[in-house]
């Protein structure tokens, strides 16, 4: 389909290790001069028309490499990506110039209503059909390459295929990139009683455009049984080792630690991270 | 396919996902459970960091059970959250079980006048410099409309002090619904949001302005209404909170 059409967008050679941007640490990323730092944001909360948030993100873009990681483009719907939504996603990446831009492999909206969760697809071909279509369509729109990450599943559905293959499968026909997120390799697989390390083996490693990394906790009825995706932990051991095992692989790629609840003090969260910019320059050497 | 969206679609509205287990390996219903808790505790979750000094007056567990009944009358159109809520005040009017709490919805009218001041578009106030390069005639005549982030809101009872005291103090103060009526302004001239408490004379010079008089005919209106007050004060006070809109297309008229 579109597979030359959007120029490459390799990442800035300063990303390293990165973190999700919250309000709370706007001043402390500012001020940080840490080495590879960057700030990643859901475009989403930033779809205002004016505020603190942008005089913020502005401050931050001028020292640190930014990337836009979308949650309600509902890629993995039935229905076309929503053309507003396209067009503010644009202005957005107009007007701070992200380093990556990337979106998901699940779906949110549906028939007018929008739930704000990443829903689990149907690995059918039908629905690879329709989420090539919508990833090229976005592309077009941004007129630059996106990267899809793969989802934390709590529901498998019957699949035709696994979700390695329709990864594999999008990136080919669209010429997207993908962020590899560990953290979800690891939920699913133990959800779904698989090798993670034989998923991050079965991944084009070319590919990858950007890691995530978060922590994990055992859903509250469920026990063990079942995996939350919760970002509301530091990294477990488990992950961190995948993580090593996957860098090792596929070479360092710029690394991102989520925590999106029980935020800690920007000290705390930016040990994590620089443990990842260690490993990642370790692997470089 | 599509079949599958629109089923798990009305799950998540309804709770019951007995159809998904068509498409699942093995029973829907105990995992699926983790996909509806997050929709609507996302939506929750946002409505309390939205409305924050709603959640303090009634507490957590009620505001959880009040938000989500507005999820499920109300579920999110936009495909994002930022500004979810519109119409909260409206629903917790007719909330049965907040009946007593007279002054509720007019708390969360300020609640929600916050969040959209602080996310209002950026723009600079009239400010004091600009008026000073301006002959006499020129400034009364100029009709600038309001600032965009300003919000003024009238209540029969004293829900700004009320408001005040939940968002900011450590130890909530009494407030005796015996003060009565109040009128207040929620604005963000800079990149802070502020607020205050206006006298009736500033509420009806805020109000003439809006609706796109000048100047003069707002301190005129002051004159008619309010005998013993100067307008020329109460123009002063406004224009130094940065009220008014300063952009050079909006102030002649």
């Amino acid at each position: 389909m579109m597979n030359s059409a959007h120029p490459a967008s390799d990442p800035a050679p300063e990303m390293g290790a990165g973190i999700g941007l919250k309000p709370q640490h706007y001043r402390d990323v500012v001020e940080s001069r840490a080495d590879g730092l960057w700030a990643e944001i859901h475009p989403e909360n930033y779809m205002t028309p004016g505020g603190p948030r942008h005089a913020w993100l502005e401050a931050i873009r001028r020292d640190h490499p930014v990337s836009l990681h979308g949650v309600a483009l509902s890629l993995g719907g039935v229905e076309r990506p929503d053309a507003g939504h396209l067009k503010k996603l644009r202005a957005l990446a107009d007007r701070y110039q992200p380093a990556l831009v990337s979106e998901h492999l699940a779906w949110c909206a549906h028939d007018g209503a929008y739930f704000g969760d990443l829903l689990p697809t149907p690995y059918t071909a039908a629905q690879l059909d329709r989420f090539c279509e919508h990833v090229d369509e976005t592309q077009s729109a941004l007129g630059r390459k996106i990267l899809i990450e793969n989802p934390s599943i709590y529901l498998p559905l019957k699949p035709d295929m696994s979700e390695q293959d329709f990864l594999t499968e999008a990136v080919k026909r669209t010429g997207c990139g993908l962020l590899l997120d560990v953290n979800n390799v690891f939920v699913t697989s133990w959800n779904l009683g698989q090798d993670p390390y034989a998923y991050i083996d079965a991944v084009p490693g070319a590919a990858v455009g950007e890691i995530h990394l978060a922590g994990h906790e055992q859903d509250e009825n469920l026990g063990d049984q079942l995996l939350i995706d919760t970002h509301g932990t530091p990294v477990r051991d488990d992950v961190w080792k995948l993580y090593d095992h996957t860098i090792r692989n596929i070479g360092p790629k710029p690394t991102l630690i989520e925590r999106d609840s029980n935020l800690p003090p920007f000290a705390e969260l930016m040990t994590e991270r620089d443990r990842a910019q260690s490993m990642l320059e370790a692997v470089h050497e | 396919m599509s079949d599958f969206h629109d089923i798990f679609s009305k799950a998540l509205l309804t709770g019951d996902a007995t159809a998904l287990d068509e498409f699942t390996l093995g029973p829907a219903s105990t995992k699926f459970k983790v996909y509806r808790n997050n929709v609507v505790k996302g939506a929750a979750d946002t409505l309390g960091d939205a409305y924050p000094a709603i959640k303090r007056l009634v507490g957590d567990r009620f505001f959880q059970g009040m938000a989500r009944e507005f999820w499920s009358t109300h579920p999110p159109v936009e495909r994002t959250l930022t500004l979810y809520g519109a119409g909260f005040a409206e629903f917790i009017e007719q909330f049965e079980p907040a009946q007593s709490l007279v002054y509720l919805a007019a708390v969360a009218r300020l609640d929600r006048a916050w969040l959209e001041a602080h996310h209002a578009p950026d723009a600079r106030p009239l400010s004091l410099a600009d008026i000073r390069e301006m002959p006499a005639e020129d400034l009364a005549a100029t009709a600038p409309g309001l600032h965009a982030s300003v919000r003024v809101f009238a209540s029969d009872w004293p829900a700004f002090s009320i408001w005040q005291t939940n968002r900011n103090d450590a130890d909530v103060k009494k407030i005796s619904l015996e003060n009565g009526a109040e009128t207040a302004l929620i604005h963000r001239p800079g990149m802070e949001v502020k607020s205050r408490r206006l006298t009736p004379a500033e509420a009806l010079f805020l109000d003439r302005i809006s609706a796109g008089h000048t100047f003069e005919a707002a301190s005129n209106a002051v004159t008619d209404h309010f005998p013993g007050v100067e307008p020329a004060p109460v123009f002063i006070a406004l224009l130094k909170e940065g009220v008014f809109n300063g952009h050079q297309e909006g102030r002649k008229k």
